[in-house]
């Protein structure tokens, strides 16, 4: 039960941050459906104003799909905080980039990480000027620079070589 | 003059005193004369007296007396006589002495005011030639100071032009010791106007020596000065040519080692403008994709 939850919850969650903003918004939402008498209120109308329209449709998604897989939503509801502490269980990696990326990239870049690393890992998003040119990526506790100070390095004597010519320096 | 004047008073005195000295003898030598005619004539009297009448006698007395009274009158003219050519004696030496001193005083003068001219020609000679030397040395050690800082100048401009400030330093230097001079002739002009007023022998010894030591000491100054500037050229250019090495060394090294910080700072902030979204997002793939190949994820 509690692996087709997180299962469900990570097809279109993809960071830790998302992950951990998603339960919260779930845990209050369901905690009105299930706890409130005569609530007939929609997830819009609930949570709507705490998250934006991809964050509302994501968590509209987790909830279709608990129901096609036939996951009620008290089992959901008590298995929350369950699921938060499994977060620390979950392969992650940590991504930084030189811009702030919109919900379609990240969710891009997730897929990436999970088709080529891991099929359930998260991702740890950072912006950070530096990787610009690239990204940097912290695996197994490492930092791996993948930005332009890497390529530039990588092509050094090429790079070198030009500026020396155009700024007429003898070596 | 004091002594003249004594000589005078001296010489006024003795005449004035052999004056009084021959009148008091010659109305001695008069009352004397008369005293014994005097005498004599009684005596021929009291002789007589026993063969005269007395009306006769009476009429010798008479006449006797009046001889007597002539004698005297005529002695005592005579004594008025030698007393008044002796007061015309005095006076006429007293006058030629007068004379004789006021021409001494006025050849004293004139010699004394001829000795002052030509000292005081002299020392205004004499300072005029020491000022002269003097305004020349420092013309000649203004000229050599002003080519040597061209020279330097020139030198340190055609060098580096690094060296500016070095250079601001050096003529700054040079012109301290410029204006050193100057006070020093302005100081030794004020001295040697000054004592001038005083005595003019002592001055023209000192300004002898002034002169004597201003050119010994602006010859010192001089070499000093062109030794100073030669050590201090060559030093600066020394540093100058040590800085350039470091300067050269230092470019390279970081030509070396910070060309590819610089390229790519400058790039980072070239990208980040003018990159769309999605090359950043292609940008991120292909780095992702260099991670997989370099086996960070393995």
């Amino acid at each position: 039960m509690l692996v087709k939850i997180i299962s469900a919850m990570l097809d279109n969650t993809y960071t830790t941050d998302d992950l951990v903003e998603r339960l919260g918004l779930m845990k209050k939402y369901y905690g009105k459906v299930l706890y409130s008498e005569g609530s007939t209120n929609t997830m819009d109308e609930i949570i709507g104003t705490e998250c934006d329209d991809h964050t509302l449709q994501s968590l509209q998604v987790w909830v279709d799909s608990f129901k096609t897989n036939k996951i009620q939503p008290v089992a959901v509801y008590e298995a929350l905080d369950a699921i938060q502490e499994e977060l620390a269980g979950i392969p992650k990696v940590t991504l930084y980039t030189p811009v702030r990326f919109p919900p379609e990239h990240v969710e891009r870049f997730g897929k990436w990480f999970r088709r080529n690393v891991q099929p359930n890992i998260l991702m740890n998003m950072h912006v950070d000027p530096r990787a610009t040119g690239g990204c940097g990526v912290v695996w197994d506790d490492t930092y791996h620079d993948y930005s332009l100070r890497y390529y530039i390095h990588k092509d050094r004597t090429r790079v070198v070589e030009m500026f020396n010519k155009y700024s007429n320096v003898e070596q | 003059m004091n002594n003249v004047a004594t000589l005078h008073a001296t010489t006024a005195e003795a005449v004035s005193q052999t004056s009084f000295g021959v009148t008091e003898m010659l109305l001695g030598v008069s009352l004397l004369v008369s005293t014994g005619l005097l005498l004599v004539v009684l005596m021929l009297v009291l002789r007589r007296r026993a063969s005269l009448m007395p009306e006769k006698a009476q009429e010798v007395i008479l006449n006797a007396e009046e001889r007597a009274h002539a004698i005297v009158a005529e002695a005592s003219a005579e004594a008025r006589h030698l007393r008044t050519e002796m007061e015309k004696e005095r006076t006429k030496a007293l006058n030629e002495d007068h004379q004789e001193v006021e021409r001494f005083l006025d050849a004293y003068r004139y010699q004394l005011e001829k000795v002052i001219k030509e000292l005081s020609y002299g020392v205004e000679k004499e300072h005029m030639r020491a000022t002269s030397r003097f305004v020349e040395s420092l013309q000649t050690i203004e000229e050599r100071v002003s080519l040597n800082a061209d020279e330097a100048r020139h030198s340190m401009d055609s060098f580096t032009n690094q060296s500016g400030t070095l250079f601001e330093r050096l003529a700054y230097e040079i012109e301290n010791v410029e204006k050193g001079i100057q006070h020093l002739a302005l100081a030794l002009e004020e001295a040697a106007a000054n004592e001038s007023d005083k005595n003019a022998e002592i001055v023209r010894e000192e300004m002898k020596k002034i002169g004597e030591q201003t050119a010994k000491s602006v010859l010192s100054v001089a070499k000093g000065l062109d030794k100073a500037l030669q050590v201090n050229l060559e030093k600066e250019f020394s540093t100058i040519s040590d800085e350039l090495t470091k300067y050269r060394e230092a470019r390279m090294r970081l030509i070396n080692e910070r060309i590819l910080v610089l390229i790519e700072e400058t790039a980072q902030i070239a990208l980040q403008k003018q990159l769309s979204l999605q090359d950043q997002a292609d940008l991120v793939y292909r780095s992702l994709e260099e991670a997989k190949q370099r086996g960070v994820f393995v």
